[in-house]
């Protein structure tokens, strides 16, 4: 018997290759969850150097729009050839020697390829280029990199390969790791030399950014600011020698500024500048600065969507307890909204103290603590809380009281 | 259940029966609700398995389990199945208090699952994984010979699949006075 349960153990372990198949459903729930009825592969170039790697993406989406998800790291990838070059499981392909091969990316049933080169021809020279040598404040430009290989004998585009730099000591802009290759951001006027550099190989080429700024305006976001909901703001410039105006968002850089603690958040790195993120009610004031100008605009949080309730927790007028040693209790108050959302107030409520019969019964207003109920002995207190929504012309507050009732055991 | 799975049950049972006769032997029937973690997805499936043990020393046996998908569960679009199980045991069973005695599991396991795509045609997949598994539980003695059993089993494919898994059985022990029955 026991012979037989160790010939068992070793056929079960031995039967098959589990990561293979688990990759493999993985890949099948992802497809399921994700709706995805199409893939596509995304590459930053088609030639590769030998000895060199080369991060290639398989975009999932629908058959509605062009595929955007990326889902490398899911995807299972094969090489045809992996004399010529291997595939990690992430996708990125390392060139070995010279020759063409087939990279394959699947995600369960849905699947693309792409033929890849690799080239053991030395880069001699990079040339960059651009259509926009002369940009207005604030706005962008593209620029291309072509690799001359082999002496003169090929010219590749390797734009998404190099490195991008511009000369820092002019302050004129940047290019973001995280943006579209090649794609220069400028934030202020003045003259600077773009660089794209790769394997110790150089190419510059000039670019001047226009001292002609005149306005940011900020416009009014159609999405009304909430707690715990995030809205876009958009900048857009106008300038001085012509009637065209730009989104100059993604240039931009943003600050938010607010007299409430805690008021929220406004994200100032790419991908997504602009966006706020309120975490209380209140009023605040979002501001882009880009050129040497700034323009702010007043935002409220929680202006349309009307309070309709004010609420404690616990929840109920009264609360008794046995007084079983020193504690403390929390009271918090809440408000909810129109769109019955709540949100907690309690550091924003005005806390007093209505009427008590002992002094072992106290209870703070102080910041931090607010709404804190120190128990020291038995007795009771009757706690009122008022909530002004500063983001209304209501002037009435609310108001909720509740009594604590803490008795000998 | 498909046919096929309950055919394949019954085959089991009969070389079971054939060995009933010696001693130190145990049978189980048990129902499994087994639910699988796959790409931070869940689905869930019950599982029929049946059992024979072996008790080498007091307290200490070794189990070999068949079991197959009862029923089947759906991710959006993608239908998953287990086609059948199969895992080998070492159980250390504690000294019954008042009929009942704990048992704690330790094994490895084989699972195949069966994966296909709504209205696609030939998207069915089959996938075989096999890993570790380890399992807590009481067992409830109903009359000398008869157990009650129910315990958690969790079973580690790889990285990224792990089941959690619920049991609710009966085990039949051909000689309450032999090995396995500690005092």
């Amino acid at each position: 018997m026991r012979a037989l349960t160790v010939a068992l153990l070793a056929m079960v372990l031995s039967a098959c290759d589990a990561g293979r198949d688990g990759r493999e459903l993985e890949t099948r729930v992802v497809v399921a969850r994700g709706g995805y009825t199409t893939v596509a592969i995304n590459t930053e170039a088609q030639v590769m150097e030998t000895g060199s790697q080369l991060q290639v993406r398989l975009l999932a989406g629908d058959d509605s729009a062009i595929p955007s998800e990326n889902v490398s790291d899911t995807a299972i990838w094969r090489s045809s050839n992996s004399a010529v070059a291997t595939v990690s499981d992430s996708g990125i392909v390392t060139g070995l020697t010279d020759g063409t091969v087939r990279i394959v990316g699947e995600l369960g049933p849905l699947r693309d390829e792409v033929d890849i080169r690799v080239s053991s021809a030395e880069l001699s020279e990079i040339r960059v280029s651009t259509d926009n040598a002369l940009i207005n404040e604030c706005s962008s430009a593209s620029f291309t990199a072509m690799g001359v290989y082999g002496g003169d004998a090929e010219l590749r585009n390797i734009t998404g390969l190099v490195d991008w730099s511009v000369s820092a000591a002019s302050g004129v802009g940047v290019f973001s790791s995280t943006d579209t290759d090649g794609l220069f951001r400028s934030s202020n006027a003045g003259a600077a030399t773009v660089t794209a550099a790769r394997n110790g190989v150089t190419g510059s080429t000039p670019v001047t950014v226009l001292d002609n700024l005149s306005q940011i305006t900020l416009p009014v976001p159609a999405d009304q600011l909430t707690p715990s909901k995030s809205v876009q703001y958009l900048a857009t410039a106008a300038f001085t020698d012509s009637e065209e105006t730009i989104g100059i968002t993604n240039n931009a850089t943003w600050s938010l500024t607010s007299d409430v603690s805690g008021f929220g958040t406004i994200d100032n790195t790419l991908p997504v500048k602009g966006l706020v993120t309120a975490s209380r009610t209140g009023s605040a004031t979002v501001t882009a600065a880009c050129g040497g100008l700034t323009t702010s605009l007043a935002v409220l949080s929680g202006s349309s969507t009307e309070v309709v309730d004010f609420f404690f927790d616990p929840s109920g007028n009264s609360i008794r307890r046995v007084f079983v040693g020193a504690t403390t209790l929390q009271l918090r108050s809440f408000v909810r909204f129109e769109d019955r959302t709540a949100s907690d107030v309690t550091e924003d409520s005005i806390w007093t103290v209505s009427s008590t019969t002992s002094s072992s019964l106290t209870l703070s207003n102080l910041s931090g603590t607010k709404g804190l109920l120190t128990i020291q002995g038995a007795g009771t207190i009757t706690v009122q809380a008022d909530y002004i929504d500063d983001s209304t012309d209501i002037t009435v507050p609310y108001r909720r009281s509740i009594e604590v009732e803490i008795f000998s055991p | 259940m498909h046919p096929r799975r309950l055919l394949f049950l019954l085959l089991l049972v009969l070389p079971a029966a054939t060995v009933a006769q010696t001693q130190n032997l145990y049978f189980a029937a048990s129902a499994d609700r087994q639910t699988f973690g796959v790409a931070n997805s869940e689905f869930t499936t019950y599982v029929g398995a049946l059992s024979i043990g072996y008790w080498v020393m007091a307290g200490v046996g070794v189990e070999l389990e068949v079991g197959t998908g009862l029923s089947d569960d759906t991710i959006n679009t993608l239908d998953l199945s287990v086609t059948s199980m199969l895992a080998v045991n070492l159980r250390l069973e504690s000294p019954p208090l008042d009929d009942v005695s704990a048992y704690v599991l330790f094994g490895a396991s084989a699972m195949a699952l069966d994966s296909g795509f709504r209205d696609v045609a030939n998207s069915s997949d089959d996938h075989a994984f096999t890993g570790i598994r380890g399992a807590i539980g009481l067992s409830l003695k109903l009359t000398p010979q008869l157990r009650l059993d129910g315990g958690f089993t969790r079973h580690q494919y790889d990285d990224e699949i792990g089941v959690n898994s619920f049991r609710f059985g009966v085990r039949w022990v051909m000689e309450p006075t032999g090995l396995g029955e500690l005092q």
